[in-house]
């Protein structure tokens, strides 16, 4: 850095209480030990910090189950849980042991804590405070959680150096948060769309597509396209009237009987 | 070998009140005042006198009846708190402590620094103490009867100057030697009023004129002949109890006498080298009902202000049903402390990190629940529920298993039965399988299982895991992939 890091301008950036509204060069050299990749180069490039902070809240608004949300901090935990484990605070469903290990997340550093709703913010409080986990990824089953609360987790995290993933609902997104990082997560095709929100650095509302393995999306052929001869097709092609539709064709082998 | 003797003039008075020095206190003991204080010594009362007379001379004098047990307890507990001045304690009837400092001197500086250090510490609890300091522990017992200042025996620097040692002895009372009666008078009328006159006194003439217990006392005030003392031994439980005249109303206030507690456990802990699993309380109200709590412990090592922490913490939740008259903190269950192995390479982080993370669980255990935190775990099994678990940490089993087959990050932990509307099936909206059948056929020794595993898309774009009871063909929904 040019600038030494003892002026008061330095430490106001070093303490986050400064936006700086124009990226400068080398910011992102000097901010690399606060982030971590996140696994997916776009959106690396897509935030202005370079990755996934290391510390404090960050919002992920999604709202239905397996559209990837998991997978999009999965690497980034991977990484962080080689040094210190990693909290999930009453997650939806039981996280899986063997699921998790095939994304090389080692689930013996995986912690579950299940708080009951009275408690649950004094319990991700302290989890945040105690700078014991990495990370923690916590579902909140209280969808009208106050600015002031937000604003504790947020700073508990920071002082507990620990990254919060706060997974809320999409109804959120019109409230102000403190979070610095806030994602609207939404479910595609064959991608996961993410939309920023918020995040600090720089302008939000980028929106971008991270795509999902193929091979979980491989779908599988019904007999009737199975690349055989052509006068064996010709014998197994059904009458029109059961064509008309394609996703019955599709399901034509596995109905339910 | 150097001794300091503490004796506790009032010590069943102590044992009783703290109130020693506000009001006129005498203790009971048969009609008759035993102990009194200062305050009712001005009244005019004194020992031995009928109670009847005592209190027709201070109307206000407050009387307690003798607990010889509580004293005894009391008296242990001095002993207990000794220990942070010397390893060789032993108890001297019947109100004294003996500690042997000789080699605590090079711990605390000089005989000075000790000799401060212990009188604070002791007036620091209201008690009445008077010191004596001899080569041999019958000499510092003689000179507790009377007391003796540190200050006349060392020199500038602070230590010990033996001439004055021996000065100071030879100017005691021989009244004060532990004789019988008719000895005792017998060295009155010979003129030999100090403990001088007596050792002065040739060996021979000495014994000619006394018999043999005579010559016995004055060679091991001497030291010529040894005079062991059983060393003090603390008892295998530890209990202590605080005892609130009027009573506690309040949670907050109960802070400081808890500290207090755990700071005494904390001295009894290091002395036996021992950890302790859980401390129980109990409180007794003013009413005469008492209530038992638990506090379960599981840290490595034993931290007051943590601990005391935890005991709050528990406290806050609870409304107290009246005044608390009396507190007692009892273990009895101990382990012995591990010494962490250090390595040569290690890093101290590691441990910190350990510590913090014990600490962390033991608060949310106290608060949310035991079963609260879990691990998760992957066994080598065949059904998918048997193969991810979240265990307790206490019997944590990890297997590691290489599954070749696509597995989802979220598992149900009991499968949701899925609804078919017009042959498609429905969860939230219709599905679409994508990929499958994947077969598990098991457990034909218990209740055979054959499932079908497929991967099907869900309206709004999400991954889920499905099977197909091929037994009971019915379809369920297992998992998902995030």
């Amino acid at each position: 850095m040019s600038i030494m890091p003892s002026t008061p301008l330095q430490q106001l950036i070093n303490g986050q209480q400064l936006w700086p509204a124009k990226q400068r060069k080398g910011r992102a050299g000097s901010s690399a030990n606060r982030c971590s990749a996140t696994g997916f180069p776009s959106l690396d490039k897509a935030l202005h910090q370079g990755g996934w902070p290391r510390n404090g809240s960050c919002e992920l608004l999604c709202t239905t189950a397996g559209i990837g949300e998991l997978s999009l901090v999965l690497p980034a935990l991977g990484q962080l849980a080689k040094q210190r484990p990693i909290a999930w605070l009453n997650p939806p469903w039981l996280p899986f042991a063997p699921g998790l290990q095939q994304q090389q997340l080692d689930a013996t550093s995986q912690w579950l804590i299940r708080a009951p709703k009275t408690q649950q913010l004094w319990a991700a409080e302290e989890t945040l405070r105690s700078g014991v986990f990495a990370a923690l990824l916590s579902w909140s089953s209280d969808p009208q959680l106050q600015n002031r609360q937000l604003r504790r987790l947020h700073i508990a995290a920071r002082e507990g150096d620990c990254w919060h993933i706060h997974f809320r609902s999409p109804i959120c997104r019109q409230q102000a948060s403190p979070a610095p990082l806030r994602l609207l997560l939404s479910g595609k095709a064959d991608s996961l769309q993410l939309e920023i929100l918020k995040q600090s650095g720089g302008h939000a509302g980028q929106r971008l597509n991270i795509e999902r393995p193929k091979d979980l999306l491989w779908r599988q052929q019904p007999a009737s396209q199975w690349p055989v001869q052509t006068a064996a097709r010709q014998r197994l092609i059904l009458p029109p009237t059961r064509l008309h539709s394609r996703a019955a064709a599709v399901h034509a082998p596995l109905r339910p009987q | 070998m150097l001794y300091i003797c503490l004796r506790f003039p009032l010590l069943g008075l102590d044992a009783l009140t703290n109130t020693t020095n506000v009001q006129p206190c005498a203790l009971v003991d048969g009609g008759r005042v035993q102990l009194l204080n200062r305050a009712a010594k001005t009244a005019g009362v004194t020992a031995s006198m009928s109670l009847t007379t005592a209190i027709a001379l201070c109307p206000e004098l407050h009387c307690r009846q003798r607990d010889r047990a509580r004293e005894q307890h009391y008296w242990h507990q001095l002993a207990l708190w000794a220990y942070r001045f010397s390893d060789d304690v032993s108890l001297s009837p019947p109100n004294a402590l003996l500690l042997e400092v000789s080699r605590s001197l090079r711990l605390f500086g000089n005989l000075q620094r000790l000799y401060r250090t212990l009188l604070s510490a002791y007036r620091k609890r209201g008690l009445q103490l008077r010191v004596g300091i001899g080569n041999t522990p019958m000499a510092a017992e003689l000179l507790s009867r009377q007391g003796i200042r540190a200050a006349t025996l060392v020199n500038a620097r602070g230590e010990l100057q033996r001439p004055a040692l021996k000065n100071a002895l030879a100017a005691a009372p021989s009244r004060h030697l532990p004789l019988a009666a008719p000895q005792l008078s017998v060295l009155h009328n010979m003129g030999l009023r100090r403990v001088g006159d007596v050792l002065s006194l040739p060996r021979k003439e000495l014994l000619s004129a006394f018999d043999d217990t005579m010559a016995d006392t004055i060679e091991r005030l001497t030291g010529r002949r040894s005079d062991p003392r059983p060393r003090f031994q603390p008892s295998e439980h530890f209990h202590t109890e605080r005892q609130f005249d009027g009573g506690l109303q309040q949670c907050e206030q109960l802070r400081l006498p808890i500290s207090a507690m755990l700071r005494e456990l904390e001295i009894y802990l290091r002395l036996r080298q021992r950890l302790n699993r859980d401390l129980h309380w109990s409180f007794h109200f003013l009413d005469g009902h008492h209530e038992h709590w638990q506090t379960p412990v599981s840290l490595r090592h034993f931290q007051q202000p943590l601990l005391l922490e935890l005991v709050m913490l528990q406290l806050q939740h609870v409304r107290l049903p009246g005044p608390v008259e009396r507190l007692t903190l009892t273990c009895r269950d101990f382990i012995a402390l591990e010494t962490p192995a250090e390595q040569l390479f290690d890093c101290p982080e590691q441990g910190r990190q350990q510590d913090a993370m014990q600490q962390l669980f033991a608060k949310l255990q106290l608060r949310l629940g035991e079963h609260t935190i879990q691990r998760l775990a992957s066994r080598d099994a065949l059904l998918p529920e048997h193969q991810g678990i979240a265990c307790p940490s206490a019997n944590y089993q990890h297997q590691r298993v290489d599954q070749q087959a696509l597995r989802p990050s979220w598992l149900l932990t009991t499968p949701l039965e899925l609804d078919q509307q017009a042959g498609k099936l429905c969860w939230r909206g219709p599905l679409e399988i994508l990929q499958g059948p994947e077969r598990l056929d098991s457990h034909w020794w218990q209740q055979r299982q054959v499932r079908d595993y497929y991967i099907a898309q869900h309206r709004d774009h999400g991954l889920c895991w499905l099977f197909k009871d091929c037994l009971s063909q019915r379809w369920y929904l297992h998992g998902f992939f995030s």
